[in-house]
């Protein structure tokens, strides 16, 4: 670690500034235009109109110098021993979101991190990682973070804010952190203990599968939770689990479920997936068979399968009620959802021969009730231990809603001197509905340890900044033992400590918490008995970043059948209920998450992988529920629960399941220069027992619900080619579409020649979620700016890369289908021979390369290609608020106001791999440069090298039967080809909607 | 003569002023204006215009500033009203070159009377044109030279392939020639101008203009020498121009865009809205300066002639485009013209079908092509149709291309409507200036197709006065 400390000059805001700043000042966004980017419309005085006017004459004048910012460069003049200038450091590290730990590796530069990647010595993420692990570095640099701690309007050092903390450490005291999967954590809080007796310590989670562990809780007594193998399953079955994304860990799930998804030749054989959900996830977009049902109906649809099976010869564990499970009849169920009884007696049938490799999951949102008719369904299937595992939730002791909603009871009551809010955000993340911000009102000592002011921050007495994860020490294991080392890869840029060095000089405890984990990880993680040392085995584990110790045993799974009964009568209770209105779910935000995160600009702006949505959240309704209630996505409803109502923007989803609302967590914030004021609170709605009842308040708005997609049918095109695995098999000719006048010898021009290497790619549709990690990756690593919502709602978006996303078939019941669409990096650019100034042009090793200093801003080029994937600099993009500036990579141009830009295939890491390779005298070898969207791709959809090396994983790939490339008749030759999406659909009907091949 | 012998007289040379004009009246209509205080009604108008002016260059100053950001433009219409206002005005000028050069060639005595506001008009309607491309760009300040083939150390030429680079040639080639046309055409007024000059100062300055014009023989021959071979020169740029502007789009890949019809049909469109643009101003001009005998009623209809003649060509390529588009079969081109019919711009195409094929059809009836108001309203209508072309073309064919996901919706912003009015300004103030300083109509040409100044048959002849 550098000895010098980054200063960064005042950016503090205090609370009060943020509580009463203006307008103006709250709108500021990360990365967008600096203040005098905005239109007319912010009123333009006579003395500015008369300045601008003399300023049109001074151009009209000609002769205008650029006031380009160079800014300062200072060399090091004690060069730190690990650090080269111009060549990045990898270190492996981890941090945890919820119940998921990430192991991570940090690519820093000069001594900042700068691009974060999976640590590919992980066996669950194997490099990946995602989409809002790529977004922490932003989170890390954020000009918002607190910088001082205050204790009310009183500003205070650092060691009267420890003193402050240690007075507040008196009487009963409770600690609120997010699920924790730390266990020399949790031994700190032992140690804590020792010096604080009335200390208690709460895991705080606002989303959390705490159905699962539940139900899982009643059949066995122990809180289990699920661990997925899903490369072994042949079927899978999600009972509004979206497992490729927000459900437990997408990344890991994805990676796994697209190994039954490959498809390299015609002998293949693909994994089934069915789908039942309530609202259209990426996980349904990516179902062979997907039935629409709502979250309530889950657990209906799980017994009645459960009954089937045992129809069908399947023998339920002992202790089981056959009788009650008999009442449950897959045709009752079918018929009082609509569901398509072919595809459910196909499900049946595929689950009773797959057996052990078929996989039932289910969703938070299901309910407990669901989630024991999963563990029910998997014992009869025998998966349990094959595709997937029961294990016990270790240290992560997460509080479920009962929990929570005692806590505020206790805090009203007066039952805590002091609470103390560690990284949990409870004021915003609440269910409204249980009134916790005048609970913990009354709570003498209210102490919050925040990355952030944010809401809860502002409720309490005293606020102390605390390091971000970064900059922090820290320790993981997930129950399969894995365990991961979290180390600083920067020092603390604000001069904070970490929460725990706090806790632990507030109480006047020995020794730092890096000595703490070291102690822990000495007595407790390295075997007893090594011959290794200590030191020898902890740098080790810093360098891998992962270790692996035995498993936590479950106590036997013998399933409770009084349990299951219990369940299957509450069920019967709700069956009676019928629809009188449509049921409200709370969902996490496929960006936002809960909204933690919400102030980094990257994921405001990052597309909902389905909706497209940015900048907010929106109603989500059915099709049919919108037409009932004559709104278009942009109107505004009003949604009532009992006597509270709220007027949201609506946005209409094709797939959603009727009498369903669904919104979004993450919107609403109220602190934070980005996310105030940006959508909803979520929580407003949550967990109300009434159901919803909606009216039209006003017509649909262009500039309410923020799209990056407008259009989202194909009109019959075959950009998107999909087959079925069945024609695929017997199909002869080969898939891929040759125009006949596209064969050798039609150009009038020779055949440019690439002598060196020729980059190419492949995307294989069939793998390709669009979860949109690779959209933050490209963000991440290609400097790439945030505009804000009012551009996103003009169409100028920045993004190299973006997911374009079709529904097929009807609205109600939508095919689905993700493209990835990025510059296709053509032979024969039709963008290059429109430039005037010969900006744009082909290099030698087939990249159509980008000359930013030569662009002079015509767009020709952006209006000629017709993948439409060049992005221009209408403004000045580039926020200027330090400490962002840290963020940038140092190896791509930050790109000045009208320029165009566009994918580069990343030719930084070309670069720098053919100078590695030319200083080792050797070829570049294939799988050396991995571009940033191929590295972040869960399901590597995404495949890069060089064509010419025909051994390359590219040029395999690009020979491979489905390949294709995008508007191959225009003959712009483009460096991508496209692997056709593949389904394996259970019933004919389904294939038919989206085999379009047969058009072309 | 009998009846028949007088008509074919008429159809050869059709009168080129009502009634007996001598040619002391001429000078005294046409430079006297130079000469006098201008009427309050030119104060007016200018404040007007030079105010719409200032507003635009308050626009262009303001998008320059901050950044073209705050137009419309967007993904994927990258471009906007900008280029749309750069071939409207282009277009504009067109038909000041024909009537100069083309109907010189041809003989079309008629002319003379309007030659000279047609070719003021073309000059000032290039340079609105010429703002366009340079601060439709995102970095006008390197854009301004860097689009110019000039030596430099950088070793770095243009593009030739681009046809951006063709437009810099064929706007400032056509710029250049009608500009020296124009002056050439200008010379034996100004020393008109001059030789009638009162003061010192007056009779300096348009005697510097004259350069030394005396009215010898020698002048005259070389003058009408020059005049010929500039005509001769200029005729191809009439047919060039804006074949090379419709380049711009038809050398694209862009459906809608990449069509072989196009400068046939730009220039057609070019012409049309060229006459429809001097059939507007010299509706007032005429009027207001008094000069009805001169440019006549007989003038104005053979200009709508003209407009109901490239009105019909108009019409007809709008049919080939879609006769065309569903001919090839291709797929991507058919949609953009079903698109332009019946899709989110369908208002705009049925506009400029109104305006462009609909509207000239009342010249077909000699009444309605003789009456003012209503060729008034009909060039109006044609203005606004042929911008609305442009419009169509360049909106509806960007913004639902190939990719259905890029698809979208432009709209203009108040700053795009402030720099058109401000070009607008500019032709207008310009307009206004000329009609004060120098002689609208050129009197030596005028003078020349008198009654019983030419004699009645051969050419080449010494017939000045």
């Amino acid at each position: 670690m550098a000895e010098h400390r980054n200063a960064v000059p005042g950016q503090w805001k205090s609370l009060r500034e943020l509580k009463t700043g203006k307008r103006a000042e709250t709108q500021a966004l990360h990365g967008s235009a600096p203040l005098q980017a905005s239109d007319l419309a912010d009123g333009l005085s006579r003395r500015r109109f008369m300045t601008l006017l003399g300023a049109s004459a001074a151009l009209a004048a000609g002769g205008c110098a650029r006031s380009v910012d160079r800014g300062k460069v200072v060399p090091y003049t004690n060069r730190p021993e690990e650090v080269t200038p111009g060549k990045a450091n990898y270190y492996a590290s981890a941090w945890s979101e919820g119940a998921q730990v990430y192991s991570v590796l940090v690519k820093t530069r000069e001594g900042r991190p700068i691009h974060l990647e999976g640590n590919d010595e992980h066996p669950a993420y194997g490099g990946k990682t995602s989409l809002r692990t790529h977004a922490e570095i932003l989170n890390l640099y954020d000009p918002d973070r607190l910088q001082g701690a205050r204790a009310g309007e009183r500003e205070l050092p650092q060691e009267q804010a420890v003193d402050a903390l240690r007075q507040s450490l008196n009487g009963r005291v409770l600690l609120l952190t997010g699920a924790d999967l730390s266990p020399a954590r949790e031994a700190l809080f032992e140690r804590l203990r020792s010096q604080v007796p009335g200390l208690e310590r709460r895991q705080w989670e606002a989303l959390d599968n705490s159905s699962e562990v539940l139900g899982s809780a009643e059949l066995f007594g122990e809180r289990h939770q699920w661990r997925f193998e899903l490369n072994k399953a042949e079927v899978v079955l999600s009972l509004d689990a979206d497992f490729l994304g927000e459900y437990a860990n997408g990344t890991s799930q994805a990676r796994q479920w697209s190994k039954g998804r490959l498809v390299a030749d015609r002998k293949a054989q693909m994994s089934r997936c069915y789908v039942a959900e309530s609202t259209m996830t990426v996980t349904g977009s990516k179902a062979d068979q997907r039935l629409r049902l709502p979250a309530s109906g889950q657990a209906e649809l799980a017994y009645a399968l459960a009954a089937g099976l045992r129809g069908r010869g399947v023998p339920l564990p002992a202790g089981v009620d056959g009788g009650l499970l008999a009442e449950f009849r897959l045709d009752a169920v079918a018929r009082k959802y609509h569901l398509d009884m072919a595809v459910l007696e196909a499900l049946l049938q595929d689950l009773a021969h797959a057996g052990k490799n078929a996989a039932v999951l289910a969703g938070q949102q299901t309910g407990s009730t669901c989630h024991a008719a999963v563990v029910l369904l998997n014992t009869m299937l025998g998966s349990v231990g094959h595709c997937l595992h029961l294990e016990p939730v270790g240290s992560r002791q997460t509080l479920d809603a009962e929990g929570r909603r005692a806590t505020i009871r206790e805090m009203a009551s007066g039952q805590w001197d002091t609470v103390i809010l560690f990284g949990v955000n409870p004021v915003f993340d609440t269910p409204a509905a249980w009134g916790f911000a005048d609970a913990f009102a009354k709570v003498g000592r209210r102490v919050s340890l925040c990355l952030r002011a944010d809401e809860s921050a502002e409720a309490c007495t005293l606020v102390i900044p605390v390091s971000h994860w970064l900059e922090a020490w820290g320790e993981y294991m997930t129950p399969d033992g894995m365990r991961c080392l979290q180390q600083p890869v920067i020092e603390a840029l604000h001069g904070t400590l970490q929460g725990e060095d706090l806790l632990l000089r507030a109480t006047g405890l020995e020794g730092n918490y890096l000595d703490h984990i070291r102690d822990f990880w000495a007595n407790q993680v390295q075997p007893a008995g090594s011959p290794v040392p200590f030191d020898r085995f902890w740098h080790t584990v810093l360098h891998d970043g992962i270790y692996r110790s035995p498993a936590l045993a479950a106590r036997g799974n013998r399933l409770n059948g009084d349990a299951v009964a219990a369940r299957m009568r509450e069920l019967d209770k709700l069956t009676d209920k019928g629809h009188t209105g449509a049921e409200v779910l709370v969902l996490p935000s496929p960006a936002l998450y809960d909204g933690r995160c919400a102030n980094v600009g990257w994921l405001q702006e990052c597309p909902d992988p389905v909706h497209k949505m940015t900048w907010g959240n929106a109603l989500l309704l059915s099709p049919a529920e919108a037409e009932k209630l004559h709104a278009e996505t942009g109107a505004i409803v009003r949604l009532s629960l009992g006597s509270k109502s709220w007027d949201l923007p609506v946005l209409v989803a094709p797939g959603q399941a009727d009498h369903v609302a669904v919104v979004h967590a993450g919107g609403g914030r109220t602190t934070g220069s980005v996310c105030n004021g940006v959508g909803f609170n979520a929580f407003e709605l949550a967990d109300r027992p009434e159901t919803a009842t909606m009216e039209l308040v006003e017509k649909a708005r262009e500039d309410v619900v923020l799209q990056t997609q407008e259009h989202h049918n194909l009109e019959g095109r075959d950009h998107v080619r999909l087959f079925s695995i069945e024609d695929y098999a017997k199909h002869k000719e080969k898939h891929y579409h040759v125009d006949p006048y596209l064969k050798k010898g039609y150009d009038f021009y020779p055949e440019r020649e690439f002598p060196g290497n020729r980059w190419g790619m492949v995307l294989d549709l069939a793998a390709c979620t669009g979860c949109t990690a690779c959209v933050l990756a490209c963000q991440s690593e290609n400097n790439i700016p945030v505009v804000g919502p009012e551009r996103v709602a003009k169409g100028r978006e920045m993004h190299w890369i973006r997911l374009d996303r079709y529904y097929e078939g009807s609205a109600d019941e939508p095919m689905v289908l993700q493209q990835p669409m990025l510059c296709q990096q053509c032979d024969n650019a039709p963008c290059e021979n429109v430039c005037p100034v010969a900006a744009t042009s082909q290099s030698e090793d087939g990249l159509n390369t980008m000359t930013y200093n030569r662009c002079v801003g015509t767009r020709y080029c952006a209006n000629n290609c017709p993948y439409k994937v060049r992005r221009f600099n209408y403004f000045t993009y580039t926020d200027k608020r330090q400490p962002l500036d840290l963020a940038a990579n140092p190896e791509v141009t930050i790109r000045d106001r009208g320029v165009m830009e566009k994918c580069t295939f990343c030719i930084q890491r070309v670069n720098s791999a053919r100078a590695q390779a030319k200083a080792e005298g050797r070829e570049i070898r294939d799988g050396e440069v991995r571009t940033a969207c191929q590295n972040a791709c869960p399901t590597d959809a995404i495949v890069f090298g060089d064509r010419n090396d025909t051994s390359s994983q590219v040029a395999r790939a690009w020979e491979n039967e489905r390949s294709y490339r995008v508007l191959e008749e225009l003959g712009a030759k483009p460096a991508i080809h496209y692997l056709a999406d593949m389904r394996n659909p259970a019933v004919a009907q389904a294939s038919e909607s989206g085999d379009h091949d047969e058009h072309h | 003569m009998s009846t028949t012998e007088a008509q074919l007289a008429a159809l050869e040379t059709p009168a080129i002023t009502d009634g007996p004009v001598t040619i002391g009246a001429v000078d005294d209509a046409v430079l006297a204006a130079t000469e006098r205080k201008p009427p309050f009604i030119w104060y007016l108008s200018i404040l007007v215009t030079a105010s719409l002016l200032t507003f635009g260059m308050g626009c262009i100053g303001y998008s320059m500033y901050v950044g073209t950001g705050v137009w419309g433009n967007m993904d994927p219409v990258f471009w906007g009203w900008p280029i749309v206002n750069f071939v409207f005005w282009v277009g504009i000028g067109h038909a000041g070159t024909l009537i100069s050069a083309i109907l010189f060639l041809f003989r079309q005595k008629w002319r003379n009377a309007i030659a000279r506001f047609a070719e003021a008009m073309t000059i000032f309607a290039v340079m609105c044109a010429a703002i366009f491309p340079v601060i439709h760009t995102g970095r006008p300040w390197l854009a301004a030279f860097w689009l110019f083939p000039y030596p430099n150390t950088r070793g770095m030429w243009v593009n030739f392939n681009s046809p951006l680079v063709w437009d810099v040639f064929a706007v400032s080639t056509y710029f250049t020639v009608s500009l020296l046309f124009w002056y050439v055409g200008l010379v034996p007024d100004f020393a008109s101008v001059r030789d009638r000059a009162k003061g010192v100062i007056r009779r300096t300055i348009y005697g510097i203009l004259a350069l030394g014009w005396r009215g010898s023989a020698r002048h005259w021959n070389h003058y009408e020498k020059a005049y010929m071979i500039l005509a001769g020169l200029a005729t191809p740029l009439v047919l060039s121009v804006h074949s090379i502007v419709s380049f711009d789009f038809a050398v694209s890949l862009l459906p809608g865009w990449h069509t072989t019809i196009f400068p046939p049909y730009f220039v057609a469109g070019a012409i049309f809205s060229g006459f429809a643009m001097v059939v507007t101003v010299l509706v007032f001009v005429r009027k207001i300066m008094g000069l009805e005998h001169l440019i006549t009623l007989n003038h104005m209809e053979t200009m709508n002639k003209v407009i109901l003649a490239t009105g019909c060509m108009v019409g007809f390529a709008y049919a080939t485009e879609f006769f065309m588009a569903w001919y090839a079969g291709h797929p991507y081109e058919f949609y953009i013209f079903l698109n332009r019919a019946t899709g989110p711009y369908a208002w705009a195409y049925w506009t400029m079908v109104l305006c462009n094929v609909i509207s000239p059809q009342l010249f077909w009836f000699k009444t309605l092509r003789r009456s003012i108001p209503v060729m008034f309203v009909v060039s109006i209508f044609v203005n606004i149709g042929m911008w609305f072309e442009r419009f169509v073309i360049v909106a509806t064919s960007l913004h639902r291309d190939f990719l259905p996901s890029a698809w979208d919706y432009y709209r203009p912003t108040l700053i795009d409507v402030g720099i058109f009015a401000g070009s607008f300004g500019l032709f207008f103030t310009m307009v206004l200036l000329f009609s004060r300083g120098l002689p609208v109509i050129a009197t030596a040409e005028v003078k020349a197709v008198l009654p019983g100044t030419q004699p009645h048959h051969g050419h080449g002849g010494d017939h000045h006065e």
